[in-house]
C-alpha cells in the first residue's frame, strides 16, 4: 500500500477542508454565539423602574387578590354548613370538619394570602418607590389589597406570620394590621368610590375583632355614603383566574351541593356564557346593616334591630335575580356521595322535630329557575316582625347572614372555625415552633363533627328533607362563646 | 482515477444514493474472501466486521451466510481482523496476490463478556472494553433487528441488565420510567441522555411545560415521550453506559448514563436489500381488570401492520445504507389507531486513505390518540368503569350486573364518548450527523462531529359540544362550549465535538491511549399553546372561534467543555484510566464557574497472569478480570432556574405582574460521585460467565425544588442543598450449558440490588414530589428515606378489625424496588431455528392504588372486605369518611415477574426461495405473554408522576391507566 504518499495526498486534500471547517466553526462561534443564552423572561432588575411598572404591579396584585379570594371562598364554604363536597378533589376533610396543619388546602390558602400581602409590601416599598407615575389612589388600592390579605388571615386562621418568615401573631393582631392598612388607604385616597370599599372593609374587620363601636361607626358611614354599595371581585374568563365557585356550583356531576334548606340560593354564580364569569361581591352594603342590627341586639334594642333588618330585607329584595338553566345539575341521582332533593314539592325541616317548610328546594330539571346572584334570603318581613326577643333576633340575623353571604366564604368564620398554621411554615420558618397551639385548628366544642353540619335525612318518597342540625340556633345558644357572635 | 473524479464521485455520492460503481483498478490488486462462522455450532455469523490492517477506512461486513469479500487490496502481506459483538476478535495474516483472491474462513469463539468489543461512548474515541474499568452494554444490529419492540426503551427493557425500564401506560408513544443505579436526583428525570451518531437528541420523557393534561395533577400516563420516536431501523449498534465514572467525560449532563445509537453507514460490497413485513394484533391484558365487561366496552383486538425496506452497499470509496419503515396499529383501545413512518440513511466516503466522511439522517413521524386517564376527572373511561365512577353519570356502577338493556345503554354511552373524544399527538423528528475523521498517521485518529436534532410535537384536544353533551357535561342544545387546545413544542439541539486519540506503545509492554476533545451542545426548546373556546363543532382550527388565547415558553441551554483521558496498559494486564472533564453551562448561576469532573479506573486482568495459569488452566477459569473505578458525573439545573424573575399574566386583557422565580446566583450542577468495583469471570471455556459489581454513589449539591415557608408568598426555588445516596450490587450471568454443532442454549440473568436514601435536605423541610395531598398519599423527599417514598394515613387495626390508632404522615411504602433484574433463554436449533424468551422482575417496591380505593369508596360489589367492617362501623358506615384514614390498605407490594417476549425465528433455506431472495426469515413473537404480580392490580401501570417538564418520574401510583397490550406479531423478512 502506498500509505505514505497517500497520507501526504490526503493531508493536502483534507487540510484545506479541515481549515475551512475550523474557520467556519470559529466564525460561527463568534457570529452565532451558540453559548449566548438569553432568558426570555423578565428579571426583577429589568422590571423595577421600568415605565408603568407600578400600574402593572397593581393589576397583578388585583389578580392575586382574586386567586386568594377563590381559595378562601371555595374551601371555607366546605368547612361550613353551606356546601358539601359531593364530588370534587377540593378539600376532602373540611366538610367533617377537620382542619389539620398538614392539609394541602390549609397550606395553599395561607400561601396565597401571604403572596397577596407580600405583593402589597413589595409594591409599596419597591415597585412604587421607583415609579413616579404612581398616584396616591394607586397606593391606597395596594394598601387595600394588603389589608384584605390581613383580613382573610385574621378571619380564618388561628394565627399566622405577619411577614415573610416572620413571628407568628394572633388573629387579633392580623386584624389590627388589616385595620391599619384600610385606615391608611382611606386617608390617602381621593377616590370617593374606592373609599367606600375601605370603609366597608374597616367595618368588617372591626366586627370580627368584636369592636362594636368602630364596626357600627364604619357601617353607618358606609350606608351614608352609598346605601346600595357593592364591590365585586372580577375574574378573567379567558386567561383566568376564573370563578372557581362558579365552576363547582354549575358542573353536571353534583360537585358542591348546598344544604337542602339553602337550595333556593344555588347557583349564586351561574354560567352566563363562555366569555363571562360571574363576579363575587366580596364587600356589600348588606353587611353594614347586619353589623348595625347585631350591635343593636347586643344593646338589647330589639325594635331597632327589627327596623334595621327590615331595611336590610328591602335592600336584599332590590338586588338582582337571574333566570338560570340549571338542568344539568344531577340532583336526585346517585351522582355523588349523597343524593340531594331535586323538586320544589320537597319540604324541609331546619332540625329534627321542626316543622316542615316549603319553598326551599327548586325543581331544576323542568326548566329555568330564578336565583339571587348578589343576595337572597328566605326571611320575610313578617318573620322579622315576629321577632320578640334578642335571641330570636340573633337567630333571624344569623340566618340572613348565612343566606346573604352564601358562596362568599364568610360562614366558616361565623361558625368560629379557624385554620392552623401549616406544617410547611412550622418546618421552614425559624420563628415558628413545632407543637405550638397554633398548629391546631380551632373547632368550637358545639360544632357537630363527622359531617354533622352537612347531614340531613332525605325521604325521596315523602319528599321531606330534615337537617340534622340548625347551626344558627346552635350559634345563638352559644352566643357567649368566645369563638362566635363577636358582639356578645 | 484522478483525484478530481474521485472527489466528484464522493460528492455525487453524498447527495445521490450511489449504485455501487467500482472505482478501483481491479487488475493490479487482489482480494480476500471467506466465511465467518461460530466455532462451536458452525452457524454462519452475520454482520461481523472485517478490517484490513486495523484501518477503520477499510472494513466490510459478513452477510447472512457469513460471507465477506474484501477487494482492491495491494498485493503483499496483510492482516485481517474480524470483530463481532459477543465474540472474541480474531486476526489472521494473509498474503494477497495481484488478480487473485485469498480465501480466509474464520471461526469466532463466543465471548459473553464481550471484552473485545470496541466502544466509543464515554471514552472520547474507540477503545476495547477489556481496557475499561466500568460496565458498558453493547447491543448489536442482529439483536435489534430480531426484537419485536417498537420503541427503543421497550427494546432496552430486557437488554440492559443493570437498568430498570417501565412503560407507564399501554398507550402508544407514552412516557416510560428508566432508572439505572438508583435515583440520583429529585429534580431531574432519570432518563439517560441519548446520542445518535454523536449528536445529542431530545430525551424528554415527561410532560412538556405546555402540553395536554389528560391525567390530572402529577399523573402522567397520557404524556408523550421523545423516546417513542427514536429510530429503531438501520441501527448498527447501541451502546449504554451507566452514570458515574463511565460518563465522566460527558460532564454536567450524564449522571443518569448515556445511550448512544450508531446508525448504519453501509458496507462495501454487493448491494443488498431487504423487505420486511410485521403483521399481527394487540390484545388487552385482562388479568387485572376488575369487571369482565370493561374489556368489551373499551378494548379490542387491534390489527398491527408494519413494513420496512432498505438497501445497503457501496465500494471502497463510498458506502451507503438507506431504509424506510411504516407502521399502522389499531391499538388495543377502541378508536386507538396510531401510525408511524420513518426514513433513515447513512453514507460513508473515504477521502483518500487517511480521512473519511460519515453522514446520516434519520426521520420519524408519528400520530397517536390520547385517552384521559389517572386523576383527569370528567369523562375518563377507565375511571368510570373500573373505579366505579359510572354512578356519577347515572349508571349502576356494578357493570357486570347490568341488565342487557342497561348494559346496552352504558355501551352506547361509552362507545359514543370514546369516538367523540378527540385528543391527538403528532410528532416529527429528524437527526442529522456529520463526522469527518482524519488519521494523519496510524497512531493518531482525529474526528470532528457536528449535527442537529429537531423534534416537533403537536398535541391537540378538540372538545366538541357533541362530546360535552354526550358525556353529560352540558345539556342538549349547548352550542357554545366547544374548545380546541393546541400545544406545540419545537426542540432543536446542536452538537459539535472534536476529538483526538493517540495510541502509543512504550517498549513492548506499555500501551498508552490518550484522548483529548472538546464538546458543545445547545438545546433550544420553544413551546406555544393556543386555545380557543366557543368553537363550532366540526372546526379543526381556531379561526373563527368565539375566544382564543395563547401563551408560550422557551428554554435554552448551552453546555461546553473540554476533556482528556489516558488509558495506560502494562503487559495487557494492568490498566489504569485517568480522565477529566471541565464544563461550563449557561444554566449555572453567575457566581458559578467551570465545573470539573475527574475519574480514575483500574483494571487487573488477573486471568492473564502467568503464575495463575500455572495453577488454573484456561479451560477451567477462562477469564478473570478485576476492575474498580471512581468518577464524578453531573446533572445541570433546569435552564433559567438561576435567574430571579417577575412573572407576567394577562388579566382582563391587560398586563399584570407578580413574583416570578426567586432565583439563585449560586446554582450549579448536582454531582454524583460513584465508586464501583467488580470482577468479570469466565468459567469452563466461558460456558458460565459472571460479571459481579458493587457501586456506591453519592450525589452532592443535589437540586431540590423545595417549597419555602408559605409566609414568604413565593414559589419554590431550585437550590443545591441535598445529598442522596445510592448503593447496589450488580450481577450478570450467562450460561451456555449446551453448545455443539446444531444446538446451542444460552441462558442469561441479571440481579441488581438498590438501596436509595436521601441523606440530607440541607435544612429544607420534607416536601412532596409526587402524589396528591397530605390527606391522601404523597411521594416524599425526606431525610433518611428513599426518594419518593409513599406517605399518608396509616391505620392500626386490632384483631377485630377496629382501628386503634391512625398514624398521620406515616411511611406506607416506596416506589423503588430493593431488587430487580432480568433473565432470558435462547435456543439455537440447527443453523436456522432460534427460540428465545426474556423476562424482567422486581421485588421490594410498593404502589398505592386509587383504582382499588375508589372501587371501595364508590361501593362496588365485592369490595366489602377491603376495609374491616369494624373499622367502617367506627365511621358510621360511611366509606367516604373512612377511606382516607386507611391509606395503608391501598398500598401493596408490587413484586412481579413479567415475560416480555417469546420469539420463534426461522431462517429459510435459499432453495425454498425465489432466485434473488437471500437471508429470508420468518419469526413469530408474543410480547407480554405472561406475568405474575403480588398486587391486586397491574404494577406496571405506574403513573410516572413527573410534575414538570424534565422532572423526576418516580412512580408509585396505580390509577385508571391502560395496561400494556399483549401483541402477537408475525414477521417475514426477505433479503436480496
Amino acid at each position: 500500500m502506498r500509505r505514505n504518499s497517500f497520507a501526504r495526498a490526503s493531508v493536502r486534500a483534507v487540510a484545506p477542508m479541515l481549515t475551512l471547517v475550523a474557520s467556519s466553526l470559529l466564525i460561527s462561534c463568534g457570529e452565532f454565539k451558540p453559548t449566548d443564552v438569553v432568558n426570555p423572561n423578565v428579571t426583577d432588575k429589568a422590571f423595577i423602574g421600568s415605565p408603568g411598572a407600578g400600574a402593572v404591579w397593581l393589576l397583578g396584585t388585583q389578580r392575586q387578590f382574586v386567586i386568594t379570594l377563590n381559595d378562601v371562598v371555595v374551601n371555607t364554604e366546605l368547612a361550613s354548613d353551606n356546601y358539601f363536597n359531593n364530588y370534587t378533589t377540593f378539600a376532602q376533610k373540611f366538610d367533617v370538619p377537620v382542619l389539620e396543619f398538614i392539609d394541602p388546602q390549609v397550606t395553599t390558602i395561607q400561601s396565597d394570602i401571604a403572596t397577596l400581602r407580600e405583593m402589597g409590601t413589595f409594591g409599596l416599598d419597591t415597585v412604587f418607590a421607583h415609579d413616579s407615575s404612581v398616584t396616591p389612589n394607586n397606593r391606597a388600592e395596594l394598601l387595600f389589597y394588603r389589608g384584605m390579605a390581613n383580613l382573610f388571615a385574621g378571619e380564618n386562621f388561628v394565627a399566622l406570620p405577619a411577614s415573610a418568615n416572620g413571628p407568628i401573631v394572633t388573629w387579633q393582631i392580623l386584624l389590627g394590621s388589616a385595620i391599619a392598612d384600610f385606615t391608611q388607604a382611606r386617608s390617602i385616597s381621593t377616590d370617593p368610590v374606592a373609599t367606600q370599599s375601605y370603609t366597608m372593609a374597616l367595618a368588617r374587620a372591626y366586627y370580627r375583632l368584636g369592636d362594636k363601636a368602630n364596626a357600627v361607626k364604619e357601617a353607618t358611614a358606609l350606608l351614608a355614603a352609598n346605601p346600595t354599595f357593592i364591590r365585586n371581585a372580577v375574574f378573567d374568563p379567558i386567561n383566568g383566574p376564573s370563578n372557581t365557585m362558579q365552576s363547582v356550583l354549575t358542573s353536571s356531576v353534583n360537585n358542591f351541593q348546598p344544604l337542602p334548606r339553602l337550595d333556593f340560593l344555588d347557583p349564586k354564580y351561574p354560567n352566563r356564557g363562555p366569555n363571562i364569569q360571574s363576579p363575587i361581591a366580596f364587600l356589600k352594603a348588606e353587611e353594614a346593616h347586619l353589623i348595625i342590627a347585631e350591635g343593636l341586639l347586643s344593646d338589647n334594642n330589639v325594635a331597632g334591630a327589627k327596623d334595621r333588618l327590615q331595611q336590610l330585607l328591602t335592600l336584599v329584595q332590590s338586588r338582582k335575580t337571574e333566570s338560570v338553566d340549571d338542568r344539568i345539575q344531577l340532583r336526585g341521582r346517585a351522582g355523588g356521595k349523597i343524593v340531594y332533593p331535586n323538586s320544589s314539592d320537597t319540604k324541609v325541616a331546619f332540625a329534627p322535630g321542626d316543622s316542615l317548610l316549603s319553598g326551599y328546594v327548586l325543581t331544576r330539571s323542568a326548566g329555568n329557575i330564578v336565583v339571587p346572584t348578589i343576595s337572597g334570603t328566605s326571611v320575610t318581613s313578617a318573620r322579622i316582625n315576629a321577632i320578640t326577643t334578642v335571641d330570636d333576633g340573633l337567630y333571624v340575623l344569623y340566618l340572613m347572614r348565612q343566606e346573604i353571604f352564601i358562596g362568599e366564604g364568610r360562614r366558616m368564620a361565623d361558625l368560629g372555625l379557624r385554620m392552623p398554621v401549616a406544617q410547611t411554615e412550622i418546618l421552614a420558618n425559624p420563628n415558628a415552633t413545632a407543637g405550638a397551639a397554633y398548629t391546631q385548628g380551632q373547632i368550637p366544642p358545639f360544632i357537630p363533627l363527622a359531617f354533622g353540619m352537612d347531614s340531613f335525612t332525605y325521604d325521596a318518597t315523602a319528599k321531606t328533607a330534615v337537617m340534622a342540625f340548625d347551626m344558627n340556633r346552635i350559634l345563638v345558644q352559644n352566643k357567649t362563646s368566645p369563638f362566635v357572635l363577636p358582639f356578645e | 482515477m484522478t483525484r478530481r473524479s474521485r472527489w466528484t464521485a464522493v460528492f455525487l455520492s453524498a447527495f445521490l444514493i450511489p449504485l455501487g460503481a467500482s472505482l478501483a483498478n481491479a487488475q493490479s490488486t487482489g482480494a480476500i474472501a471467506g466465511r465467518v462462522s461460530e466455532a462451536s455450532t458452525g452457524r454462519p455469523l452475520e454482520s461481523a466486521q472485517i478490517f484490513v490492517n486495523d484501518d477503520r477506512n477499510r472494513v466490510v461486513r459478513s452477510d447472512a451466510k457469513g460471507q465477506y469479500h474484501l477487494a482492491n487490496l495491494n498485493p503483499g502481506s496483510h492482516t485481517i481482523t474480524i470483530r463481532l459483538i459477543g465474540f472474541s476478535n480474531k486476526s489472521v495474516p494473509v498474503t494477497v496476490t495481484a488478480g487473485g483472491t485469498a480465501t480466509v474462513n474464520v471461526q469466532l469463539v463466543s465471548q459473553p463478556l464481550g471484552l473485545d468489543a470496541v466502544v466509543v461512548t464515554g471514552q472520547g474515541a474507540g477503545i476495547a472494553k477489556s481496557r475499561i474499568a466500568t460496565p458498558v452494554d453493547v447491543i448489536g444490529s442482529e439483536e435489534i433487528a430480531a426484537s419485536p419492540a417498537t420503541r427503543i426503551d421497550e427494546l432496552l427493557q430486557t437488554k440492559l441488565p443493570g437498568a430498570q425500564i417501565r412503560m407507564t401506560s399501554g398507550d402508544a408513544g407514552t412516557t416510560s420510567i428508566i432508572r439505572t443505579r438508583g435515583v440520583t436526583s429529585v429534580s431531574n428525570n432519570s432518563t439517560p441522555v441519548i446520542y445518535i451518531d454523536g449528536v445529542r437528541v431530545d430525551n424528554l420523557n415527561t410532560i412538556a411545560t405546555l402540553g395536554l393534561n389528560l391525567s390530572g395533577v402529577r399523573s402522567q400516563g397520557a404524556a408523550t415521550s421523545a423516546l417513542a420516536d427514536l429510530p429503531l431501523d438501520n441501527i448498527d449498534r447501541i451502546e449504554f453506559v451507566p452514570g458515574g465514572a463511565a460518563t465522566t467525560l460527558y460532564g454536567s449532563d450524564a449522571a443518569n448514563g448515556v445511550i448512544q445509537i450508531f446508525t448504519k453507514h453501509g458496507v462495501a460490497g454487493r448491494t443488498t436489500g431487504f423487505f420486511e413485513s410485521r403483521v399481527g394484533f394487540d390484545t388487552p391484558q385482562t388479568q387485572f381488570l376488575f369487571f369482565k365487561r370493561t374489556s368489551d366496552l373499551i378494548y379490542r383486538n387491534g390489527l398491527t401492520q408494519g413494513y420496512s425496506a432498505g438497501i445497503d452497499g457501496g465500494n471502497d470509496a463510498v458506502t451507503y445504507s438507506a431504509s424506510g419503515n411504516i407502521r399502522a396499529n389499531q391499538g388495543q383501545r377502541i378508536d386507538g389507531d396510531n401510525r408511524e413512518f420513518g426514513l433513515q440513511n447513512g453514507m460513508s466516503a473515504n477521502l483518500g486513505q487517511t480521512a473519511k466522511y460519515q453522514g446520516a439522517l434519520t426521520y420519524n413521524q408519528s400520530d397517536a390518540p390520547r385517552f384521559r386517564n389517572g386523576n383527569s376527572g370528567g369523562y375518563n373511561a377507565l375511571w368510570l368503569l373500573e373505579d366505579g365512577r359510572a354512578s356519577a353519570l347515572g349508571f349502576n356502577n356494578n357493570i357486570d350486573d347490568l341488565s342487557p338493556t342497561d348494559y346496552a345503554a352504558l355501551k352506547s354511552f361509552i362507545t359514543t364518548a370514546e369516538a367523540l373524544q378527540n385528543n391527538t399527538v403528532f410528532t416529527r423528528s429528524w437527526t442529522t450527523s456529520h463526522t469527518l475523521s482524519f488519521d494523519p498517521i496510524p497512531s493518531i485518529k482525529t474526528h470532528a462531529t457536528f449535527g442537529l436534532n429537531n423534534r416537533f410535537s403537536k398535541e391537540q384536544s378538540i372538545v366538541t359540544n357533541q362530546f360535552l353533551i354526550a358525556t353529560k357535561s352540558f345539556p342538549s342544545g349547548t352550542t357554545n362550549q366547544g374548545s380546541i387546545s393546541d400545544y406545540e413544542r419545537n426542540y432543536t439541539s446542536f452538537t459539535a465535538d472534536v476529538g483526538l486519540q493517540h495510541t502509543g506503545n512504550i517498549g513492548s509492554n506499555l500501551s498508552v491511549i490518550t484522548s483529548l476533545g472538546a464538546q458543545l451542545f445547545r438545546n433550544d426548546d420553544a413551546q406555544v399553546q393556543y386555545t380557543a373556546t366557543n368553537v363550532r363543532d366540526g372546526a379543526q382550527t381556531l379561526a373563527g372561534a368565539g375566544v382564543s388565547s395563547s401563551t408560550d415558553v422557551a428554554y435554552r441551554v448551552a453546555n461546553y467543555g473540554v476533556f482528556g483521558q489516558t488509558n495506560i496498559s502494562l503487559l495487557s494486564r494492568y490498566t489504569m484510566e485517568l480522565g477529566l472533564r471541565v464544563d461550563k453551562n449557561t444554566a449555572f448561576g453567575q457566581n458559578v464557574g467551570a465545573q470539573s469532573y475527574p475519574k480514575i479506573g483500574l483494571v487487573y486482568a488477573l486471568g492473564d497472569e502467568p503464575w495463575l495459569r500455572s495453577h488454573i488452566s484456561k479451560d477451567v477459569l477462562s477469564e478473570l478480570r478485576l476492575r474498580g473505578a471512581y468518577g464524578v458525573a453531573g446533572q445541570f439545573p433546569a435552564p433559567f432556574a438561576n435567574d430571579r424573575t417577575i412573572a407576567f399574566n394577562s388579566f382582563n386583557t391587560q398586563q399584570s405582574a407578580t413574583f416570578g422565580q426567586p432565583g439563585d446566583l449560586n446554582l450549579k450542577p448536582e454531582r454524583t460521585g460513584t465508586l464501583e468495583y467488580g470482577a468479570d469471570v469466565g468459567l469452563f471455556r466461558d460456558i458460565a460467565t459472571f460479571s459481579i459489581g458493587y457501586y456506591t454513589s453519592r450525589t452532592t449539591d443535589a437540586l431540590m425544588n423545595a417549597p419555602p415557608a408559605p409566609s414568604t408568598g413565593l414559589g419554590s426555588q431550585l437550590r443545591n442543598v441535598g445529598v442522596i445516596s445510592n448503593k447496589g450490587a450488580e450481577l450478570r450471568m450467562t450460561l451456555v450449558p449446551i453448545s455443539r454443532q446444531g444446538l446451542r442454549l444460552t441462558l442469561t440473568g441479571a440481579y441488581n440490588t438498590l438501596d436509595n436514601k436521601v441523606l440530607s435536605l440541607g435544612g429544607v423541610p420534607p416536601f412532596a414530589i409526587s402524589g396528591y395531598s397530605a390527606s391522601t398519599v404523597q411521594g416524599m423527599v425526606q431525610e433518611g428515606y428513599p426518594v419518593g417514598y409513599l406517605r399518608g394515613n396509616k391505620a392500626i387495626f386490632d384483631s377485630t378489625g377496629k382501628i386503634t390508632s391512625i398514624q398521620q404522615l406515616a411511611y406506607l411504602g416506596k416506589p423503588t424496588p430493593d431488587k430487580f433484574g432480568s433473565f432470558g433463554a435462547t435456543l439455537d436449533l440447527g443453523s436456522r431455528l432460534t427460540l428465545s424468551t426474556n423476562a424482567d422482575y422486581q421485588y421490594g417496591a410498593q404502589q398505592q392504588s386509587f383504582d382499588r380505593a375508589f372501587r371501595y369508596l364508590y361501593g362496588i360489589k365485592g369490595t366489602e372486605g377491603y376495609v374491616p367492617a369494624a373499622a367502617l362501623a367506627q365511621y358510621g358506615g360511611s366509606r367516604g369518611a373512612v377511606w382516607q384514614n386507611v391509606m395503608n390498605l391501598w398500598v401493596e407490594n408490587t413484586n412481579y415477574v413479567a415475560f416480555r417476549t417469546l420469539t420463534v425465528d426461522y431462517k429459510l433455506g435459499d432453495r425454498f426461495l425465489p432466485r434473488l431472495a437471500k437471508n429470508t426469515r420468518v419469526s413469530f413473537s408474543v410480547t407480554n405473554p405472561w406475568r405474575w404480580a403480588s398486587s391486586h392490580w397491574d404494577p406496571e401501570t405506574d403513573l410516572s408522576t413527573a410534575s414538570n417538564q424534565g422532572g423526576l418520574a418516580i412512580g408509585g401510583y396505580n390509577y385508571a391507566t391502560d395496561s400494556a397490550p399483549r401483541s402477537y406479531i408475525l414477521t417475514l423478512h426477505f433479503g436480496f
